[in-house]
């Protein structure tokens, strides 16, 4: 290889061209009505009712931005198990994916990959956000097949490594996803490492292949995570500390969730399955439903305590917990000592309820059985189907249900960092949380409260 | 300054009372000897280069009295009764002598002085060269006295008698210079007043020479073997004509010399270490390691399969016997031919040695809300490594005629290590519901290092009349490491506690996750240096006296290949039981190698050095040397990450150009006062420009600073020497030094990154240094004290974070700065070593202590929460017996002690002990680290024909 050394002055420092000319770095290439391929550094709109082909790294410079208008499909056929490594969409300033609920956005692999037995293809990247990434905003958008490997060494990622579906690293960066669909992503779906996010009425499935969560924030994240439901995650649903060296604290409002069947697909004993505050982070934890997780909500004794404040958080367990080791519900609070002796007594409230059914319109809560999860846990496979995915079930409220009306609207204000975002006018209110705990509330749907995932019909074969 | 000149003061005075015993008996043992009544005594030297003997038979053949020289050259024969006698002197080699002396009655004893002279046998012409013995303590002392800047020397002499086995070891024995151990407790790195490795370089023969070392320039010194060394000389005040990227010094590693007489020498000797009385050494099966990863085999498109992955060499295996060590030694010169113009010495070394450590430690973290040190896990690791070090050196000179002279000398050294290692990892923080219970990891790896050093070196010496000289080297040399392989896996395990207050532990299964996978990793670096010396010498007669210019120059060009290939495999089936025994166990690979890493890199460097010196007396006693130096350095790399990656491509260039100082001041014959000034520099690391990122999640992540500026200090040295007796020293010395630009690897926020804390290398402002050092050999007759003793003082000023609690509630963080001292400088260091010898019986017996105070280990980011290293006092013993003429059997002991490797946090144990009281007794320190690596025997003979 060919080394040119730097000119005869003093100066020093990485400054060289590469001998290898690689394309201008600070060059963006305009979407026209022409594109129909997405890679290198671009900005633009990709038009309603199109199809791009993402076949290389997409991407956006500072100052730059990328707009898909409702109806934009983007698909990627790279990545594959031993296929190695896919592409991502690398964010430097800002994108936009503005799917409507009549006319959602999808970015997954072309309809002949799409099938449900490569749900550990890892077609795609993720959205990696660097430091000055400005927006990224995703609405009603489908999700597939993220977690593809690493081409090279980033700041993040190791080669060969599985790619979070969302990352981002700057304080400043707004992350807002609603009422989007997360489905066969290998990893951590959104793993913010700084920046302010808003993460609101979205359906996680099937998420992490031995390892993930649905939501994995680190220092300097702040924000709210709401109404989501999330139903076969490999480790947690959502997951806050404070560690990796922001000056921010990660303060993060967890409320209204629900969480089924979380925490079987990682192997190691102890690791959680179904929410955590950890490692200097705080934030309320209120009105959320665990139902058949691994283990309840844990507390890790470096987290801070002050800050933190558990409610009515509804736990229900089914059958034996890991080859005769007990009832499943012994793992939920008050029994399993996943929140730490010391945590203060005056910041948990109304937890565990006698570990009743929570009566879902469609979901056979006392047919649980770990056994079920047997082939998950040897395999790692998101089988069966419908311990990893919503299909037919509801998580919707029977009447009935002891979630009704069983939660605290009142004990806080959401910790609402976004309110507008910038030149397009896009208004992101943070809903209140509701007394009805789950991401299904009776009520409330005109002012953005609740999920409003209710057919599950978008399924590969 | 005020605060700085007070504790200074302070410092000395309690150094001052702490060390008043020692002070008082370094005056006992300069003041002159009382004569005792009846007695005669006195010296015995060669008469030409008053070289003391040691070994000479004095006799009063009157009274059949008699004695033999002690290591100093003296003797004595006691009560003797008043009268008129003959003393006979003889000694192999020289004329045999006798002297009258008279007994008076009524005490007064008698002294004699005695210089023998050389028996000179050879007829004819004899060639006239500069032969001088270089490898014993008396020529040590010369050189020490005679030399125009502050050095230190170690004969060969010295070295053999000593406990230590490889040169590392050695070092430690001089002022001012602490060592940075290897894992198993081995020397590897010298510390040299106060000042890191990295301020420091070592050469062979007078020239530097590439280090095996995967990231950095320095050597490690443990790949040489103590017994090719014909001595040991550290420059402590670099002149002009030596390169200028030292500013704490220099080691030079002399190896042996063809002799005048026929050589030869041989070393055979075993040991253990008492590690393996208590536990097993555990090896592991490395005949299908690969020494090339599958990738490097194939390609960098090759998908590496589960079947380029043997199980065989990761499952450990249990040695039921204990270890034996293996050492041998051979070395053989002679000079050949006409004239004897033709000098030749081959050596040869080879050590086994079987060692380990036995490591508890936590990992821990820092309260966000005090900053004071938080447990997360309690660690214990064992290790037990075997060692293959191997020495070949080949020297040949050839004396075309007494102006001109050639030579060539090679050398081959090889380290190979082979490690296993079984890391428990109880977790006190993560899932844990009270003591006793919680996660357990288990990690268990197995690897290899192999470093190799080839250097060949071609010189020349010539004169051309009479006051001009010439020399000149050419160098080639290679070094490389070799890491293939390195594999370790994890497992991990729950312990519940029962209904009945009992606890059970769960199966060990494997977490095939990022980070804790199965991992398989090659990495090495290839370094080529060629290199080339050239320095005139002009020696006019001028003002009456003999006057020294110097001017020259060298070039070298290194050319530098680092690789990182790893690879991961998974589970499959995911789920899966470690009953002890991965064979048992079926896996896929999962990440494919890394050869866009970042650590895949090309690196050259040219360095080019000229310069002018001169030597000559300003007034009879003042010597002055004085010169300037030049250095350009150029480096540049291209890496093979992405291009997206910054600072792939990089280069740096600079130039300095460096003022020296030297005087010497000749009190008298005996006593010297020096003063130096000199002006030099320390490069960058070659890992440390490489824009690497290093991420681990919760972690601080880790970067490269391809920004870093090198380092630029300024000396001055004062030292005064006395020289008692011929092989008697005492020295008292004190340095001063100003560092421009210090590295240091520290946690500092990176603006250019978000602001986020980055672990990075990086220039910290102006730091300085400064201490003083105080030496002293004295012998008597069969016993003799080696000590000396250096107090330094550094200071530098980083940003430190401090976490709290704002006043709206939330954990915030600010960033202070904290004065401290630099990295491995320990206030206080000490070394004694106390000698004994005894000529009649053939015994020598040596018990070195060495002292090494408090020092920090490792730097925090955190403000208060630095790792320092206690101090520590390691003691090692070393006996020569003869058995006839020309064979001794020795026995070395290391480590007498057991001495623990300790760490420790100086804060406050509050958060700490929260945990796991009992693991955290002391109110004011956090116990972070202790390793244990027991003691080393060694028994072995060695036969020597002169």
């Amino acid at each position: 290889m060919l080394i040119v050394a730097c000119g005869s002055d003093d100066d020093m420092g990485p400054g060289d061209p590469d001998p290898d000319p690689d394309p201008d770095p600070n060059e963006s290439v305009e979407i026209t009505d022409e594109t129909t391929e997405l890679q290198g550094n671009m900005h633009g709109t990709l038009r309603s009712g199109r199809t791009y082909q993402l076949v290389g790294d997409l991407t956006v410079l500072p100052d730059r931005e990328i707009v898909m208008e409702e109806g934009v499909r983007i698909e990627s056929t790279a990545g594959g198990e031993d296929g190695g490594e896919a592409f991502s969409f690398i964010i430097r300033g800002s994108f936009y994916s503005l799917g409507t609920e009549d006319n959602p956005n999808w970015i997954t692999t072309v309809p002949e990959n799409r099938t449900h037995e490569n749900w550990n293809q890892g077609y795609i990247g993720g959205f990696i956000g660097l430091v000055g990434a400005q927006d990224i905003v995703i609405k009603w958008t489908h999700m597939e097949y993220f977690g593809g490997r690493m081409r090279g060494t980033s700041s993040v990622y190791d080669e060969g490594e599985t790619i979070y579906g969302f990352y981002t690293e700057d304080e400043s960066t707004r992350l807002i996803i609603e009422d989007s669909w997360f489905r066969y992503f290998l990893d951590d779906a959104i793993r913010p490492e700084g920046g302010k996010i808003a993460i609101l009425r979205n359906t996680f499935e099937g998420i992490g292949g031995v390892e993930g969560e649905a939501l994995n924030a680190k220092s300097g994240t702040v924000g709210v995570f709401a109404y989501n439901m999330m139903i076969g995650i490999a480790t947690n649903g959502p997951k806050t500390g404070s560690g990796g060296g922001l000056p921010t604290q990660s303060i993060i409002d967890v409320y209204n969730n629900t969480i089924v069947g979380g925490g079987f697909r990682r192997v190691a004993p102890g690791r959680g399955g179904s929410m955590n505050v950890e490692n200097g982070a705080g934030g309320y934890w209120y009105n959320n439903a665990v139902i058949n997780c691994r283990y309840g909500m844990r507390v890790v004794n470096d987290t801070d305590y002050s800050r933190t404040f558990i409610g009515h958080t509804h736990y229900y367990g089914h059958g034996i917990f890991d080859d005769n080791e007990g009832p499943l519900s012994d793992n939920f609070y008050p029994e399993n000592g996943t929140i730490g002796d010391d945590f203060p007594n005056d910041h948990i409230v109304n937890d565990n309820l006698n570990n009743e059914d929570p009566l879902f319109v469609n979901y056979q809560a006392d047919g649980f059985d770990q056994e079920d999860y047997r082939n998950v846990h040897v395999n790692s496979s998101v089988e069966p189907f419908n311990l990893n995915f919503i299909g037919d079930q509801d998580f919707r409220l029977q009447a009935g249900s002891p979630l009704v009306g069983a939660g605290d609207a009142e004990a806080f204000m959401p910790n609402a960092t976004i309110t507008e975002i910038g030149p397009r006018a896009l208004s992101f209110p943070v809903p209140p949380p509701s007394v009805d705990i789950g991401a299904f509330p009776t009520s409330g749907f005109a002012d953005g409260i609740g999920n409003r995932h209710l057919v599950h019909d978008y399924y590969p074969n | 300054m005020y605060h700085l000149y007070f504790c200074i003061n302070q410092n000395l005075m309690e150094i001052m009372n702490s060390f008043k015993p020692c002070i008082t008996l370094i005056f006992c043992l300069l003041s002159p000897v009382l004569l005792l009544a009846s007695d005669i005594r006195g010296m015995i030297s060669d008469k030409n280069s008053g070289e003391p003997l040691i070994g000479v038979v004095v006799q009063v053949e009157a009274l059949e009295k008699s004695a033999i020289s002690g290591l100093d050259g003296s003797y004595v024969i006691r009560d003797i009764a008043p009268g008129d006698y003959q003393l006979r002197v003889s000694y192999l080699g020289y004329q045999t002598k006798t002297i009258n002396f008279a007994m008076a009655q009524g005490g007064g004893g008698v002294n004699r002085d005695i210089g023998l002279e050389v028996e000179d046998k050879v007829l004819g012409e004899i060639v006239v060269t500069s032969r001088a013995i270089l490898n014993t303590e008396y020529s040590a002392r010369a050189s020490e006295r005679i030399a125009p800047n502050v050095i230190n020397v170690v004969s060969s002499q010295n070295i053999e008698l000593s406990p230590d086995v490889t040169v590392a070891n050695v070092i430690q024995r001089v002022s001012g210079i602490s060592l940075e151990r290897n894992h198993t407790g081995d020397g590897q790195f010298a510390i040299m007043r106060g000042m890191d490795k990295r301020y420091n370089y070592s050469l062979v023969n007078g020239v530097k020479i590439p280090s095996p070392d995967n990231n950095n320039r320095y050597l490690p010194l443990d790949i040489f073997p103590a017994d090719l060394l014909d001595r040991l000389e550290v420059t402590k005040s670099l002149t002009p004509d030596m390169e200028a990227d030292a500013i704490g010094g220099v080691v030079d590693m002399k190896l042996r010399d063809a002799p005048e007489d026929p050589m030869l020498n041989i070393n055979v000797g075993t040991g253990f270490n008492t590690m393996f009385f208590d536990r097993d050494f555990v090896s592991f099966d490395r005949s299908n390691v690969d020494r090339k990863s599958p990738k490097m085999r194939n390609g960098e498109d090759y998908r590496a399969t589960v079947e380029d992955f043997p199980l065989e060499s990761v499952q450990h295996e249990r040695e039921s016997s204990i270890p034996f060590y293996q050492v041998y030694g051979l070395s053989a010169g002679q000079r050949f031919g006409q004239r004897q113009r033709l000098g030749v010495v081959a050596a040869f070394s080879h050590q086994n040695t079987a060692r380990g450590s036995e490591s508890d430690f936590f990992h821990f973290s820092t309260d966000r809300e005090t900053n004071l040190p938080v447990l997360d896990n309690a660690l214990t690791a064992t290790r037990s490594t075997s060692q293959t070090r191997t020495g070949v050196h080949l020297k040949a000179d050839y004396r075309l005629n007494t102006d001109n002279t050639l030579s060539f000398y090679t050398s081959y050294m090889n380290l190979q290590e082979r490690e296993t290692r079984t890391m428990v990892d109880t977790a006190l923080q993560l899932a844990r519901s009270g003591p006793g219970t919680g996660r357990i990891e288990q990690w268990v790896r197995t690897r290899q290092r192999i470093s190799n050093i080839f250097t060949n070196n071609l010189q020349g010496e010539h004169k051309f009349g009479r006051n001009f000289g010439l020399d000149w080297s050419a160098v080639y040399s290679e070094a490389t490491y070799d890491d293939p392989d390195m594999a370790e896996f994890m497992t991990i395990s729950e312990r519940r506690k029962n209904e009945d207050g009992s606890f059970r532990q769960t199966d060990w299964v494997y977490d095939n996750t990022n980070h804790r996978g199965f991992f398989r990793r090659w990495l090495g670096n290839s370094d080529r240096d060629i290199a080339g010396y050239l320095n005139l010498e002009y020696r006019p007669e001028l003002f009456g006296q003999e006057v020294l210019f110097k001017v020259g120059g060298m070039y070298r060009n290194k050319e530098r290949e680092n690789y990182f290939d790893r690879y991961r495999l998974g589970t499959s089936p995911t789920f899966q039981v470690y009953e002890g025994n991965v064979l048992d166990n079926t896996f896929n690979v999962v990440i494919n190698g890394s050869p866009n890493n970042v650590l895949n890199y090309e690196l050259t460097e040219d360095v080019l050095g000229v310069y002018a010196m001169g030597r000559f007396r300003l007034f009879e006693r003042l010597q002055v040397l004085t010169g300037l130096r030049y250095e350009n350095t150029e480096m540049s790399w291209v890496s093979n990450a992405p291009p997206s990656v910054e600072g792939r491509i990089g280069s740096i260039e600079y130039d300095e150009l460096l003022p020296h100082l030297h005087l010497k001041f000749e009190l008298n014959e005996r006593q010297n006062i020096r003063a130096s000034y000199f002006e030099s520099m320390s490069r960058q690391g070659y890992f440390e420009v490489i824009p690497y990122n290093f991420y681990e999640e919760d972690q601080f992540r880790e970067a490269g600073n391809p920004n870093l500026r090198h380092a630029y200090a300024r000396n001055v040295d004062l030292r005064y020497e006395f020289f008692p007796g011929r092989l008697d020293q005492f020295m008292v010395g004190a340095f001063w030094k100003e560092i421009q630009n210090p590295i240091e690897t520290a946690v500092v926020r990176r603006e250019d990154l978000s602001n986020r804390l980055f672990l990075t290398p990086q220039n910290f402002g102006t730091a300085s240094n400064l201490g003083f050092e105080v030496d002293l050999v004295k012998y008597f007759n069969r016993f003799g004290v080696r000590g000396n003793y250096t107090f330094t003082n550094s200071e530098i000023t980083s940003s430190k974070i401090v976490q709290f609690r704002d006043e709206e509630g939330s954990l915030a963080s600010r960033i202070e700065d904290q004065t401290r001292p630099l990295q491995g400088q320990s206030r206080h260091l000490g070394n004694l070593s106390l000698l004994y010898k005894n000529q009649r019986t053939g015994t020598d017996a040596q018990l070195a202590m060495v002292y090494t105070g408090r020092r920090i280990a490792y730097i925090s980011a955190f403000k208060d929460n630095d790792q320092w290293q206690r101090a520590f006092t390691q003691l090692d013993f070393s006996l020569d017996q003869r058995i006839i003429p020309g064979l001794v059997a020795y026995i070395k002991v290391n480590n007498i002690l057991n001495t623990p490797f300790e760490l420790e946090i100086p804060a406050s144990n509050e958060k700490a002990a929260a945990a796991e009281p009992h693991l955290q007794p002391d109110e004011h320190r956090v116990l972070s680290r202790s390793d244990l690596f027991h003691r080393t025997v060694l028994v072995g003979v060695r036969y020597s024909i002169f």
